[in-house]
């Protein structure tokens, strides 16, 4: 049964990344100008040349050629060259994705390490001067945009001399943070809303009670909604991360992405959101595993 | 007694059949089958009440979900005053269905009257509804008049049974047979509210000639009500009489 | 063991206070089964959740109710979830909404060992397994099996095997055959007494259904608008009951048939009426409105119990009022 269910949720996530990279394909010829614009205006340059460059670079395809061209080439592992760098684009892009996932991976962990506890302590503790307290700074938090929060940090970082590019730390931090408010406003509402059911009063009637009744008893109940947030909260971090690495100067995946597109360096710019997508598509199929291990009620078929 | 019995038969049922054909998943090509109802024969003479007993899963709910045309039979004749009630689809103006705690099936923000009209409106029907009365539906159902412009979620659980009878009995076509079946629905009520039901029941029986389907797993709910009882196990009826 | 004196239960509702349970006295000695019978509205359920502290802020509890030398409305929170589940353990209605839908039934039975003692993992799941081959569930199968994998008869099984794991002194267990059928009904009750004679503990059994007093209660109380209004051994409160309500609900009871085939009108003797908003009761006896043996003393103010030979009444009909 469980194969079954991960085949069914693998197909789903290959529709989606099929999806999505046809549709930034579509994004990105839609968007004007290509590489070569620039070197359009440069007078030293014949229009023989600029249309024999274009033929190299294959700009001049239709879209369909380019898109099915790329996934010809891709299959065969060629991702393309970037015409900035003049290298292949698996080269550059590789260390990278090391950087910005030493990043993300570390502010899931940690954004989840925190909002659970944090999620359950401030649900026992409802309305409680604690609770408010809380509820207050997060909503604080929530609605401080990651940019003024990484600037913030940045400006923090710096006045205290203990900024260093290199330094994960501030960008794992800054991450966590914008991730933070959702998730616990969420595993608050979860959990409040099981501690409300029937079966949470007959488990205090039978004197569970404190942390086995919220964390043994309560917390797996609560479990459904929270597996589907973690996909979610996978897709959030990778876009945060785009511009906390650009603020910070982060050697990830961000800053490259930036400039390919400021440069219109197609297959750079591509392939880029192409990885996000395959992030993004693994979080939300590790997030449907985590469902079927939570929950035995999806196991019914 | 004798006068009910020669009457003609008002509901016939020959050889009902419902099979479930269910999929073991997605990706499966095995098929399940389950034959909830193997096979049933009923008459029902106008006027009268009949129970079907059974345990959970003999079938009884599915014969008279079929009967009241909310499940397609796959296979078998059912006839009501001559008219197949299968082929024409006509049957929710003869056949009304009270589910299990029939205050349940009230939309809690309509008001008492909102409800009583919910049925007719849905047939769209504009003579029935300039025929019919809310304050009579209300008095033949032993509800004060004073009731109508209440919401039905301020009701009391034996009022709510009341109104959830009275719109069964709205939304059947006055002229022609009635029938009413009660899926369970005096199984979970208070003592002192189900014997009003029943006295209400056997009032509007005695007066409008409504002939019953009561489906129950209580025997001695059955013995009380019915002229006949049918005992079902399995997708069949396995006794049938007066008294079982 | 136990003992209540003027238990009352209120619940605030903006401005206004229903009273749910009324100068509730009885008591509730080992060994013995005890009858609590109401319909919906009687305020049975709450007194059994007040009695263990379960209801919501919202309701104010008063009155006294001693359990073993233990003051149960003075007790900390933390003396009470000593008692809840190892002393007195409540069974509660609706078993698919009262037992966690993720959990597998032998860790739901072995989480209120743990809550209570101090063994390991292993042995809570043993003792576990143990109570629920008592009950009757003994495949491991059925122990590894989810909620909504077992029927209601099963899952009303678990709920009771939850309730004594612990070996309560006192079992509360509220329409434990709420929603089975007369089979399982029958079987569920003969369970209830069989565990409760092996563990030498009390039960107290509400239910709106007199048959099943009928079956396995000692003494029956019977609840009506929050207030006890009769009381006393089974036999006397079911067979020759003296309240006028008490009556009138016994004679709601639908008994086997006796055969014949001549045709009987059908109709019962019922109470007229409704149970009265608990915003609204009028001073006097609640179920004055609807009596049929009214006296006009009776609107004026509340009868207090009396003894009439061993049973409990709060009626005018019986004793003088004071």
């Amino acid at each position: 049964m469980f194969k079954r269910y991960l085949l069914r949720r693998l197909v789903h996530v290959i529709v989606l990344f099929a999806g999505i990279s046809a549709f930034s394909f579509v994004l990105l010829e839609l968007a004007p100008g290509d590489f070569l614009g620039e070197a359009k205006l440069n007078p030293q340059m014949s229009p023989a040349t600029l249309a024999a460059l274009r033929e190299q670079y294959g700009l001049n395809k239709s879209l369909e050629q380019k898109y099915l061209s790329w996934i010809e080439s891709a299959a065969r592992g060629d991702f393309g060259i970037s015409f900035t760098y003049n290298l292949p684009v698996s080269k550059l892009l590789l260390p990278r994705v090391r950087k910005t996932l030493q990043l993300t991976l570390s502010a899931l962990v940690l954004s989840w390490l925190i909002a659970v506890p944090l999620g359950v302590w401030s649900a026992a503790a409802q309305d409680g001067s604690v609770d408010r307290a809380v509820g207050v700074a997060i909503s604080a938090l929530l609605a401080t945009p990651d940019l003024v929060l990484a600037c913030f940090a940045l400006l923090v970082a710096v006045r205290l001399r203990a900024f260093h590019s290199a330094n994960p730390v501030l960008p794992i931090a800054v991450l966590a943070l914008g991730a933070l408010p959702i998730l616990l406003r969420h595993v608050r509402a979860a959990l409040v809303e099981v501690a409300n059911q029937p079966f949470a009063q007959a488990a205090r009637g039978n004197g569970i009670s404190g942390t086995q009744l919220w964390f043994r008893c309560l917390l797996p109940a609560a479990a459904n909604p929270l597996a589907s947030l973690f996909g979610l909260s996978v897709a959030g971090l990778i876009s945060s991360s785009l511009l906390v690495e650009v603020l910070l100067g982060w050697p990830g995946v961000g800053p490259l992405f930036v400039e390919a597109i400021a440069a219109r360096d197609f297959y750079l710019v591509v392939d880029s959101v192409m990885l996000s997508a395959l992030f993004l598509s693994i979080g939300t199929f590790l997030g449907d595993i985590l469902l079927y291990v939570l929950d035995p009620r999806i196991r019914v078929e | 007694m004798d006068v009910v019995n020669s009457a003609p038969p008002s509901l016939s049922v020959r050889g009902l059949t419902k099979t479930y054909h269910t999929q073991r998943s997605l990706l499966s090509r095995k098929r399940i089958e389950v034959h909830a109802v193997r096979g049933v024969d009923l008459e029902l003479p106008a006027g009268n009440t009949l129970a079907i007993v059974g345990a959970s899963g003999s079938g009884k709910s599915t014969v008279a979900r079929c009967i009241a045309g909310l499940l397609q039979p796959t296979s078998g004749e059912i006839w009501l005053a001559g008219r197949s009630l299968v082929s024409e689809g006509a049957a929710h103006r003869h056949v009304q269905f009270v589910f299990q705690d029939p205050g349940a099936s009230l939309n809690p923000r309509f008001t008492v009257a909102d409800a009583l009209l919910e049925p007719l409106m849905a047939v769209r029907s504009s003579s029935r509804l300039s025929r019919f009365s809310v304050a009579e539906a209300l008095q033949q159902a032993g509800l004060p008049a004073t009731v109508a412009t209440r919401l039905t979620s301020q009701l009391s659980g034996g009022q709510k049974a009341r109104l959830a009878v009275a719109r069964a009995l709205a939304a059947l076509d006055a002229s022609g047979p009635a029938i009413l079946i009660l899926d369970e629905s005096l199984s979970s009520m208070d003592l002192s509210v189900r014997a009003q039901m029943i006295n209400l029941l056997v009032d509007l029986q005695e007066r409008r000639g409504l002939t019953y389907i009561l489906i129950t797993h209580d025997a001695s709910l059955a013995a009380h009500m019915a002229d006949e009882i049918a005992v079902m196990a399995e997708g069949v009826i396995v006794k049938r009489g007066p008294h079982v | 063991m136990l003992r209540v004196d003027d238990l009352g239960v209120t619940y605030r509702a903006g401005k206004s206070d229903l009273p749910v349970a009324r100068n509730l006295s009885f008591e509730i000695y080992p060994g013995e089964v005890v009858g609590l019978l109401g319909e919906s509205g009687s305020g049975k359920t709450t007194t059994a959740l007040g009695l263990l502290k379960l209801l919501p802020m919202s309701a104010a509890l008063k009155g006294h109710a001693r359990f073993r030398g233990v003051e149960l409305m003075e007790a900390s929170e933390a003396t009470l979830q000593r008692i809840r589940g190892a002393q007195i353990s409540f069974v509660p209605q609706e078993p698919l909404l009262s037992l966690n839908p993720v959990i597998r039934v032998i860790d739901q039975v072995s989480a209120v060992v743990r809550a209570h003692t101090r063994l390991t993992g292993g042995e809570c799941r043993q003792k576990a397994r143990a109570v629920l081959e008592q009950v009757g569930l003994d495949t491991e199968r059925l122990h590894r099996s989810y909620p909504h994998q077992l029927s209601g008869g099963q899952r009303q099984r678990v709920l009771i095997a939850q309730a004594i794991v612990c070996r309560p002194s006192l079992v509360i267990a509220d329409e434990p055959t709420g929603s089975l059928d007369a089979e399982s009904e029958q079987a569920i009750l003969v369970l209830l007494r069989s565990l409760v004679d092996q563990l030498g503990a009390s039960l107290m059994l509400i239910t709106h259904d007199p048959r099943i007093l009928a079956a396995i209660a000692d003494r029956v109380m019977v609840m009506y608008a929050g207030k006890i209004v009769e009381s006393g051994r089974r036999a006397e409160v079911l067979e020759a009951p003296l309240h006028p309500y008490t009556r009138g609900l016994l004679q709601c009871v639908l008994d086997k048939p006796e055969g014949g085939g001549k045709p009987r009108d059908r109709h019962l003797p019922a109470i007229e009426g409704g149970l009265p908003d608990f915003g609204e009761i009028p001073p006097g006896c609640p179920f004055e409105p609807r009596c049929h043996d009214r006296l006009p003393c009776c609107r004026e103010a509340e009868p207090a119990a009396v003894l009439s030979g061993s049973q409990q009444i709060a009626c005018f009909l019986y004793g003088r009022r004071q």
